[in-house]
């Protein structure tokens, strides 16, 4: 009767650490995304809520600052995107645009060493320490025309800065993550700030704030699992034409 | 001791260079508040809803650099190759334009006739001799 009963108390412990961990790993994670892009001492801005469902890899994204519209886009980089003013939704099948090729995928689920590179086709060549810096570079796949190598340096486990090389001395675009801020099972920056060099010499700076980050074990956003009305009119053919 | 000094040179040489490295991975943010906040807002109207799901993504979308034409570098290499005008039309380091030098137009206007021989043949991707840093960009 005891051992039954330390039995019962044993199960019970594990289903509770279970469901506590469950609940922890933030599996829908909401938060409000400012970008800013700068060329040529002109900006555009623009303000989204974004969604994301960690199980099912969806990220639903909520467009109001300009014109309003909902995207909904998956891992498999079908994307669509619906206006409720008219009531009109839109297909697409972008392999670039997946799910799984956004910075948040990659943050909430800590795949952090690489940022996607491997998944790109990159190649881990070489990994040093400069100061308090650890540093990888990763040598581009061939088919990546322009690009010769990435360099990620982290600070604390957590990636900084990277760098896409043209060649050893010929940089085309500079990321820095900054802002760092701890949830229960990731990390996130808060602030990201992109650079890209232009062949004319410009640049075309791209600033990425994240804020109202919410972490939950539920889907209590309104956008979370978002249907488009089925009678929604398909203007996909339309603007293909 | 003049030993003694050229290695405190050197180390401290080596000390600045990994010091710049160091600071060359964080950004000065009040010189990018700066920028943003003296920029001209300008309406995102026109741009359409791919377009806006695709600036937050992780696809360098920035870094294809422009594409190269075959027929253009296989002139330059024809007229110019012993001079290596084709390598940098391509793209390549400074050392290759050197080397073309040093070796008397690429050991003797050999490089540069493979260069028009592989460059004719691949014609149809010439992605792997573009940013090649190699003297020898087909090996």
């Amino acid at each position: 009767m005891n051992q039954s009963f330390q039995g019962i108390l044993l199960f019970l412990g594990f289903f509770l650490i279970n469901v506590s961990l469950q609940a922890q790993q933030g599996s829908y994670i909401s938060l409000k995304q400012q970008t800013e892009i700068l060329e040529n001492k002109k900006k555009i801005s623009n303000e989204v809520d974004l969604f994301y469902d960690n199980n099912k890899q969806i990220i639903t994204k909520y467009y109001h600052s300009a014109k309003e519209f909902i995207l909904v886009t998956n891992a498999l980089g079908e994307i669509k995107t619906y206006y409720p003013a008219s009531n009109e939704v839109d297909y697409k099948q972008i392999s670039e645009l997946s799910s799984k090729r956004n910075l948040i995928y990659y943050f909430a689920n800590n795949l952090t060493d690489d940022l996607g590179l491997v998944d790109e086709g990159f190649n881990l060549v070489s990994n040093t320490n400069e100061n308090q810096f650890y540093v990888t570079l990763w040598k581009a796949p061939s088919f990546l025309k322009g690009i010769e190598t990435v360099k990620m340096v982290f600070e604390n486990g957590l990636p900084v800065y990277s760098e896409y090389q043209a060649s050893r001395k010929k940089i085309v675009k500079k990321t820095y993550y900054t802002n760092y801020k701890d949830f229960t099972q990731f990390r996130l920056p808060l602030k990201i700030i992109e650079i890209s060099y232009l062949p004319s010499g410009d640049s075309i700076i791209n600033r990425t704030l994240f804020s109202n980050i919410k972490v939950s074990s539920s889907p209590d956003g309104k956008y979370f699992n978002f249907k488009i009305p089925d009678d929604a009119k398909s203007v996909s053919i339309a603007k293909g034409k | 001791m003049k030993k003694l000094l050229l290695a405190i040179v050197l180390i401290a040489s080596v000390l600045c260079v990994k010091q710049a490295n160091a600071s060359s991975y964080s950004v000065n943010e009040q010189a990018i508040d700066q920028l943003f906040v003296n920029a001209v807002e300008t309406s995102m109207i026109s741009v359409n809803a791919t377009d806006l799901s695709s600036l937050a993504t992780n696809v360098p979308t920035t870094v294809m650099a422009a594409q190269k034409d075959a027929v253009v570098a296989i002139v330059l290499d024809f007229f110019l190759g012993g001079l290596g005008i084709h390598r940098f039309y391509l793209g390549t380091e400074t050392m290759t334009g050197i080397g073309y030098i040093l070796t008397c137009g690429g050991i003797f206007g050999i490089v540069p006739l493979v260069d028009f021989v592989v460059l004719i043949i691949d014609n149809k991707d010439i992605s792997k001799y573009v940013n090649n840093p190699k003297f020898f960009m087909w090996n």
